[in-house]
């Protein structure tokens, strides 16, 4: 409850996205969920042969490995994307550069 | 005849103290030809955009430092941005001697060759690595040979020449920035490319500093550079587009 409520006040100062924010707030449900229907969490354990909180701990790993691996992804994909940027920079600049000299060496011509 | 518009890309990382020394010996050796000297400063902290700039070199400074990969993917782009017909790209530390630079040019303009690799072991030259990076070099040989059915003696060598048509592919984002070594030579392998090796002789490096100089870079190194392989044949086994 109390991870759901903060999940919310994050994206409502804006320091959570939205995409960041689905995924913490389905967490938070699926998990009061677990927890409101303990006799729901008890019969799934039975299946496997675990105990309720056990079950409760695996589940929780698990779905923190899954967010880990959604954010190794965001942030390979946004790597690439700070390396085209840089690499868009410098160019510019050195192009930037380039022509300002230029401009500087034809008023020099063109006073002289 | 048109003449080919050529590029010298120098990629550089707090080498103030050999950069000028390198861009002077290729200017001599390029004397008269027109060529242009690019130094891709890779946010050193040391003056060597100032040295280089000084010296007579085109300099493009990344804001921080990104590695060398990125560093010289930004020569390519510099070149495929400003239209130029070949490139050849060597270190600043003056361990590749220009006076290579010719050689790998003519072999670049042969018919069918679109890349040149400049080998320090294809004729004996009395260059010694160290152990460690000696087994590397000679495990990602033998990968690169088997999985190409070709003969490369020099997988990791950073002194390379290459054709206008193979850099729209090097300026991708296929392009392996980490450390594009064996992994680069097998992708450009099976997207049709031909690579050529040639002999050369490389200075020893004078300070001892290399991107590969601790234990666990070497490992990193060794790790990411078979994972990398493993993903290039998995993509070709699969289908996945390599261009």
């Amino acid at each position: 409850m109390l991870l759901l409520l903060f999940t919310v006040s994050l994206a409502r100062k804006r320091k959570l996205r939205e995409n960041y924010t689905l995924l913490w707030l389905f967490i938070s449900l699926v998990l009061f969920l677990i927890i409101g229907e303990y006799k729901m969490l008890t019969g799934l354990a039975g299946i496997f042969g675990a105990s309720p909180n056990s079950l409760l701990t695996f589940c929780g790993f698990v779905a923190l490995l899954l967010l880990i691996l959604q954010l190794s992804i965001m942030n390979s994909y946004q790597a690439m994307q700070i390396k085209n940027l840089t690499q868009k920079i410098s160019l510019l600049e050195q192009k930037f550069y380039q022509n300002s000299l230029l401009k500087i060496k034809n008023k020099v011509k063109i006073s002289s | 005849m048109k003449q080919d518009k050529v590029l010298i890309s120098i990629p550089a990382f707090n080498e103030e103290d050999n950069i000028r020394l390198t861009i002077e010996k290729v200017k001599e050796v390029c004397k008269g030809k027109g060529y242009e000297i690019v130094v891709v400063n890779d946010g050193s902290k040391d003056r060597t955009a100032i040295r280089a700039a000084k010296s007579g070199a085109t300099v493009i400074s990344h804001p921080f430092n990104m590695g060398y990969g990125v560093a010289i993917q930004t020569g390519y782009k510099y070149a495929l941005e400003n239209d130029f017909d070949l490139l050849v790209q060597i270190d600043a530390d003056g361990q590749h001697d220009p006076k290579y630079i010719l050689k790998m040019l003519n072999t670049l303009r042969q018919p069918g060759v679109d890349g040149v690799i400049g080998s320090r072991f294809k004729v004996e030259t009395g260059y010694k690595a160290p152990i460690i990076r000696k087994i590397g070099m000679i495990f990602f040989n033998f990968l690169v040979n088997l999985i190409t059915g070709k003969r490369f003696t020099d997988c990791t060598s950073g002194y390379q020449a290459y054709h206008k048509k193979i850099l729209k592919f090097l300026t991708s984002d296929l392009f392996p920035c980490d450390y594009p070594d064996a992994d680069l030579i097998i992708m450009l392998y099976f997207s049709g490319f031909n690579l050529v090796e040639i002999p050369m002789k490389m200075q020893e490096n004078a300070t001892g500093k290399s991107m590969h100089g601790s234990l666990r870079k070497n490992f990193y190194y060794v790790a990411k550079m078979c994972l990398s392989i493993f993903t290039i044949m998995l993509r070709r086994i699969t289908g996945l587009a390599t261009q």
